[in-house]
């Protein structure tokens, strides 16, 4: 049956606004329904990009959103040693890098409404055929073939269709961030500070927007005790001299849930399919997921386009989704939970040691999951019993 | 659920960040109109949304009756 829209999405980040794109320029009509009153604000976001992962969606930097240039990370154990590790990317000016995709996914023939808070699916046949939404106190229906929940963290709309996609305390953190100027920082690198005291399971990290302004943030398990803005605060306040954080504006207050684990085997439904956090297609080990969000809208926009093809907007037709993505990035992911979990056993000690003797390439190695490195890192740890038994049982 | 116990959301404290509501095993919060609406029937005091909140905007306190009697207030009819 031929309705109003191929496909309605939920959802105005970049996940959402990414399949919209896609999936216009091989012709369907979408439509993209974002509840926040202004696409992009608020941010909840380190707006870390590297440039590796712009080029392979083919965005184009531009200076209205590319914000602040950075060449490296240092990652710094609880001593305060730390490893350089090179790598190309930008603080985004994420508000503005909305709104463009917003204008990209227009230009190729795509409707966005922001201020469309949807709040329930409209089922028929058992089959997931469209939304409702309010706007402004007006009840409205959209009628689709397929509907994308790309509805971030909260996700309910995938939920809603009946499949399981709640995110598991365990593998949740819970992040909160300052933006701050007037600080005295290294701007050429983003900045990441492990340790059991600092930030448990998580990390604290200073992303520069400016030569003297940065993200500021910390992301920790979910489950702790105490809030990921008690954490941040003391940490602030321990290093407030060494990056002049005494007297520093904060311009701009974010947090948000981030899902670093709990990835999904199963994405689709009839007439339905999730993307992005709400899929929690996230990088267990450091948080991003602009990238995998786009990277997973992209393909989405291919299996819809598929669909629309044969008039089948089944489950099993729709299921192709969940198979290029868990080939194209899932395994990956699966085997960076497997390093998380592993990590969120070390011990300062243990962080101390590892600052010691890993070089950059294997820092870079780990974060991209590379199970033959890791193998080689074991080796490496050998005459630390401790962290040779991790090692070990994270590679059976 | 009802052992005297509730959990309250502080507007003041609260960054609209969304996360308690993708954390709820039980479905039972909602962010509608920059507003989180507990559902309290469906809520079971589970903590997982209190411990999450990155700013403790979140807390499970006595029901109002409890708070009074601490204070040694009487309620308003
Ligand atoms: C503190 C913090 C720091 C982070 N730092 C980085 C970083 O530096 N780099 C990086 O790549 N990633 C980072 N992330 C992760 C990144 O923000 C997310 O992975 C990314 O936004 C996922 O995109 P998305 O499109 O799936 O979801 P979102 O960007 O969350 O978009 C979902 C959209 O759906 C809308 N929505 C929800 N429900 C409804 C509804 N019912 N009706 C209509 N609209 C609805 C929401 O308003 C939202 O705009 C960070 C996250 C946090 C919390
Ligand atoms: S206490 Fe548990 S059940 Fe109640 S709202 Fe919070 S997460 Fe949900
Ligand atoms: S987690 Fe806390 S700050 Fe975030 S929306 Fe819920 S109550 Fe508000």
């Amino acid at each position: 049956m031929r309705r109003d829209w191929d496909v309605v999405v939920v959802g105005g980040g970049p996940g959402g606004l990414w399949f919209a794109k896609n999936a216009a320029e091989k012709g369907l009509k979408v439509l993209v329904l974002e509840r926040k009153k202004e696409i992009g604000t608020p941010v909840q976001c380190a707006e870390g990009f590297g440039k590796e992962g712009l080029k392979e969606l083919g965005i184009e930097p531009d200076v209205r959103w590319s914000g602040w240039e950075v060449h490296g990370a240092k990652v710094y154990a609880p001593n305060g040693k730390y490893v350089e590790v090179k790598g190309e990317g930008y603080v985004i000016e994420r508000k503005i890098f909305e709104k463009e995709l917003a204008k990209m996914a227009t230009r190729a023939g795509a409707t966005v409404l922001a201020f469309h808070e949807v709040y329930d699916i409209i089922k028929e046949d058992g089959k997931v055929s469209g939304v409702k939404a309010r706007f402004i106190g007006e009840d409205k229906e959209f009628r689709a073939n397929i509907v994308v929940a790309a509805d971030g963290f909260e996700s309910k709309i995938a939920r809603k269709a009946g499949l399981k996609t709640f995110q598991q305390a365990y593998h949740a953190d819970s992040g909160f961030e300052y933006q701050m100027v007037g600080i005295d920082i290294d701007a050429d690198n983003i900045h990441l500070f492990f340790g059991t005291e600092i930030a448990p399971r998580g990390y604290v990290w200073i992303f520069p927007t400016d030569k003297d302004a940065a993200n500021v943030g910390i992301g920790i398990d979910a489950r702790e005790e105490k809030t990921a803005k008690w954490y941040l605060d003391k940490w602030i306040e321990e290093h407030k001299d060494e990056y002049g954080f005494e007297d520093a504006s904060i311009i701009e207050v974010r947090g948000g849930g981030i899902p670093v684990g709990g990835l999904l085997k199963d994405m689709v439904t009839d007439g339905l399919m999730v993307v992005g956090d709400a899929a929690h297609q996230v990088h267990p080990l450091h948080g991003g997921g602009m990238f995998l969000a786009m990277e997973a809208g992209a393909i989405a926009a291919e299996v819809a386009a598929i669909a629309h093809e044969k008039e089948d907007f089944s489950k099993d037709t729709l299921s192709l989704y969940n198979k290029l993505w868990w080939e194209r990035r899932g395994n990956q992911l699966q085997r960076l939970v497997k390093i998380r979990q592993m990590f969120e056993k070390l011990t300062d000690d243990d962080f101390n040691f590892l600052a010691e003797i890993l070089t950059p390439e294997d820092i870079l190695a780990i974060s991209e999951g590379h199970w033959e490195a890791m193998k080689t890192i074991a080796k490496k740890v050998v005459k630390h019993p401790r962290l040779a038994a991790l090692f070990a049982k994270m590679l059976t | 659920m009802n052992d005297g116990r509730r959990l309250y959301w502080d507007e003041q404290k609260c960054i609209r960040c969304g996360l308690c509501v993708g954390i709820c095993p039980f479905d039972a919060l909602t962010l509608e109109d920059g507003k989180i609406v507990i559902d309290h029937d469906k809520c079971t005091l589970c903590t997982l949304c209190v411990k999450g909140c990155p700013v403790a905007a979140l807390m499970i306190r006595p029901q109002l009756e409890e708070i009074a009697r601490e204070r040694g207030v009487a309620l308003e009819a």
